[in-house]
């Protein structure tokens, strides 16, 4: 239980929040394995997972918060009732978060925080996202009729409301994939961003071989061993191209920025594609950890969150990670040679080669983001360097804890005061990074 | 760089004469009227303007915004409980397009073809609340292709006489020309250089229906291919203030502010209009034209005071 006496929310001092493990189910590519496959089928088992591996059958946690970005309105306590579903304490509290791609690092970070100012000692943060099983609604004027329909008080009423339905009433409203403000999708968005930084093909597709190349490499030398739960007969994510090369990629058709013409440079390959999954980080105080005999791997340092403005034409859509990154490094005195490992998250290829040459561009720098010189270059060989989203997908909500866990391993093996950085890009024009050490 | 283009030019209500009208015409008894003309073979007698102010009392109906932000809602709400510019301009077309349906009105409503729109909104309009509504024509002038005139709103707080709203509204007639003016020349344009796209419109093809059922202007340009080619259109169009409440979706702050809105090309349905936004010193600019065949479709801008 909560230690009360010298709480940070009680006047005492700021204590770390260390990352103590994950867990996640292999993801799918969507519409296959997992179709049949609810959002709440696949937290709870990732919970129970997690659960399982650090012994925390019938505990009571401080809290469990995660979030689906493609959520049905049923499911409005998505997170309590994956808890109920699982051997945790009933006592134990869950909330839902929402804020897209960056959902799962805001659920992480959220727990962190709580343990940080002493309001809870242990907690689980996590994400999950169904393509197969989204939402869907009824449109606008089927759903109007409906409501009339439900106010409609004599039957004579109700016949006349009911008289006006029509077939087109009845055709479904899939969640959108496509910016509200602009009528573009996320691909398209990040096609005009990759353009206007000159982001090559080859520079792209080297990005996606990379990145299968490297999870390959990390399931073969047993990295996800701790961190995974088979589901549903997948034991790894079943996107994985290992024999992924330039030469295949190279023949991929473009699928987004058509109106480019001959400089259009994204396809399928460099692309992530829609995928079914869950992941969960345990977080706790040093203090939790130890009393329940449990290995530290990181410290989860801090997070930041940003916004762009996309809508007039101002900032690429996934670019908010840009005015992230230097925020959260500045307030630490740091700057990307002291960072170990970077994970950024590969929404698109376009998007890591577009989000590294910003933060490397003078011009930028100083018109945009208004510092005085550039923050520097990336070394690429620290990056993403166990695989990322091309390789694994991206079931947008589990992102932010798959990288959490996974870094916080890649820390604890560099060692002591080793340093890790997550950036994960957003709709709406968001972005969360975040700020790991080594333990 | 695309900017609108719009006539400077300011109201002049002087010696106009006022017609009270009790209730607002609909838009539908004008163009059958108008039609009806067009069968009749009535022309108009004269070349002149009648020097007329209609004027009536309306409201903005809580019903009519509603409506308006559903159609729109997809691309940003307006979000503040006054009325959008676009439903004030929805409540006064129909007293306009009655005055222009008049037959001593001397350019043929049907076939008329909007140039551009400006609006001054210089106050928020209550919503449900009556309101004085006049509409005048002025400044009938030679242009390139035939004839164009000036078609004003003035909206009123009818308690304070308080100016809220008006609107400045330029259609050209190809079918008339002003005897004794001079043409002036076709005025030399800069080619059309597409900007970066920054956004996207998909208007299906029954866009023109909805916006129809919203605002009463049923045109037949805008409904339908058949009813649309009818009238000597290759295929229905879309309507010209759509894309105008689709620019300022998202983007009306409370008052003072302005937008006009200069209509290069049709936007021939179903399409996707390929738009950039950008800001501009002190006002915001907004491009839109056809990808494919690089074609402006109009050029509009909004400003904040």
């Amino acid at each position: 239980m909560t230690s009360t006496s010298n709480a940070a929310s009680a006047g005492g001092s700021l204590r770390p929040a260390v990352v103590l493990g994950g867990n996640r189910i292999p993801f799918a590519r969507a519409h296959g394995a997992y179709a049949g496959a609810s959002n709440q089928d696949m937290l709870t088992s990732t919970l129970e997972g997690l659960i399982a591996r650090f012994g925390l059958q019938g505990e009571q946690l401080g809290e469990v918060v995660a979030g689906a970005v493609m959520k049905h309105s049923a499911d409005f306590n998505l997170t309590r009732e994956s808890v109920l579903g699982t051997s945790l304490a009933a006592h134990t509290p869950a909330h839902d978060v929402q804020t897209a791609c960056a959902t799962g690092i805001e659920t992480v970070g959220g727990i962190a925080n709580k343990i940080r100012l002493g309001q809870i000692d242990s907690g689980i943060g996590g994400g999950v996202d169904t393509i197969s099983d989204a939402p869907l609604a009824f449109n606008n004027e089927a759903r109007e009729l409906f409501m009339q329909l439900n106010r409609a008080r004599t039957t004579q009423d109700k016949i006349k409301v009911a008289m006006k339905l029509r077939p087109k009433h009845f055709a479904p409203l899939a969640p959108q994939a496509g910016e509200v403000r602009t009528g573009l999708s996320m691909g398209e968005h990040q096609a005009l961003t990759t353009h206007d930084w000159g982001v090559t093909r080859h520079e792209q597709d080297e990005i996606a071989m990379n990145s299968h190349k490297n999870m390959a490499a990390a399931y073969e030398e047993g990295f996800f061993n701790d961190l995974m739960t088979p589901f549903r007969g997948l034991d790894r994510d079943n996107n994985m191209r290992p024999g992924s090369d330039l030469e295949s990629l190279g023949k991929l058709r473009i699928a987004f920025g058509k109106q480019l013409g001959e400089e259009a440079t994204m396809t399928a390959g460099n692309s992530t594609p829609m995928t079914d999954g869950a992941a969960a980080a345990l977080l706790s105080s040093e203090d939790w950890a130890q009393k329940n005999n449990l290995p530290i791997l990181a410290e989860f340092v801090d997070f930041e969150v940003a916004a762009v403005d996309f809508v007039n034409g101002q900032d690429g859509l996934l670019m908010a990670p840009t005015y992230a990154i230097p925020r959260i490094l500045d307030r630490h005195g740091l700057g990307l040679e002291d960072i170990d490992f970077f994970e950024i998250h590969e929404a698109f290829a376009g998007t890591v080669a577009a989000t590294m040459k910003a933060l490397a561009d003078e011009d930028y720098n100083k018109n945009v983001l208004g510092r005085d010189k550039a923050l520097g270059q990336i070394d690429p060989t620290k990056l993403n360097i166990k695989g990322s989203s091309l390789a694994a997908g991206h079931p947008f909500a589990a992102t932010g804890p798959r990288i959490v866990a996974s870094l916080s391993k890649m820390l604890h093996e560099k060692g002591p005061g080793s340093l890790g950085l997550i950036s994960v890009c957003a709709a709406g024009g968001q972005g969360a990074v975040a700020l790991l050490r080594g333990r | 760089m695309v900017t609108p283009n719009i006539i400077d030019s300011d109201p002049k209500t002087e010696s106009l004469r006022i017609i009270s009208v009790n209730e607002t015409p609909s838009l539908t008894s004008s163009y059958g009227k108008v039609a009806a003309g067009v069968i009749r073979r009535k022309r108009p007698m004269a070349v002149s303007l009648p020097g007329t102010c209609w004027e009536t009392t309306d409201v903005i109906s809580r019903q009519l915004v509603d409506d308006y932000n559903t159609l729109l809602s997809a691309s940003g709400d307006v979000g503040h409980n006054s009325a959008p510019s676009l439903t004030a301009h929805i409540t006064a077309f129909g007293l306009s397009t009655a005055m222009m349906a008049e037959r001593g009105f001397p350019l043929p409503l049907l076939g008329m073809v909007h140039l551009q729109h400006k609006v001054w909104h210089m106050s928020d309009i209550p919503i449900d609340q009556p309101l004085r509504i006049a509409t005048w024509a002025q400044n009938l002038a030679p242009h390139h292709a035939g004839t164009t005139v000036e078609i004003w709103v003035q909206i009123f707080d009818p308690t304070t006489d308080k100016l809220l709203w008006q609107s400045m509204a330029l259609y050209l007639s190809q079918s008339v020309k002003l005897p004794g003016a001079e043409q002036p020349p076709r005025p030399a344009r800069e080619p059309f250089r597409p900007p970066a796209m920054t956004a996207q419109w998909h208007l299906p093809k029954d866009i023109g229906r909805r916006y129809a059922a919203v605002s009463g202007d049923r045109n037949p340009i805008h409904l339908s291919n058949i009813t649309a080619k009818a009238l000597g259109m290759p295929s229905a169009i879309a309507h010209g203030m759509y894309a105008a409440g689709r620019m300022l979706a998202g983007r009306e702050t409370p008052a003072p502010y302005t937008w006009a809105i200069e209509f290069a090309s049709p936007m021939r349905l179903p399409t996707k209009v390929a738009v950039n936004y950008r800001h501009a010193n002190d006002r915001q600019l907004i491009t839109g034209w056809n990808a494919r065949k690089e074609k402006l479709n109009f050029a509009a801008e909004i400003r904040l005071h």
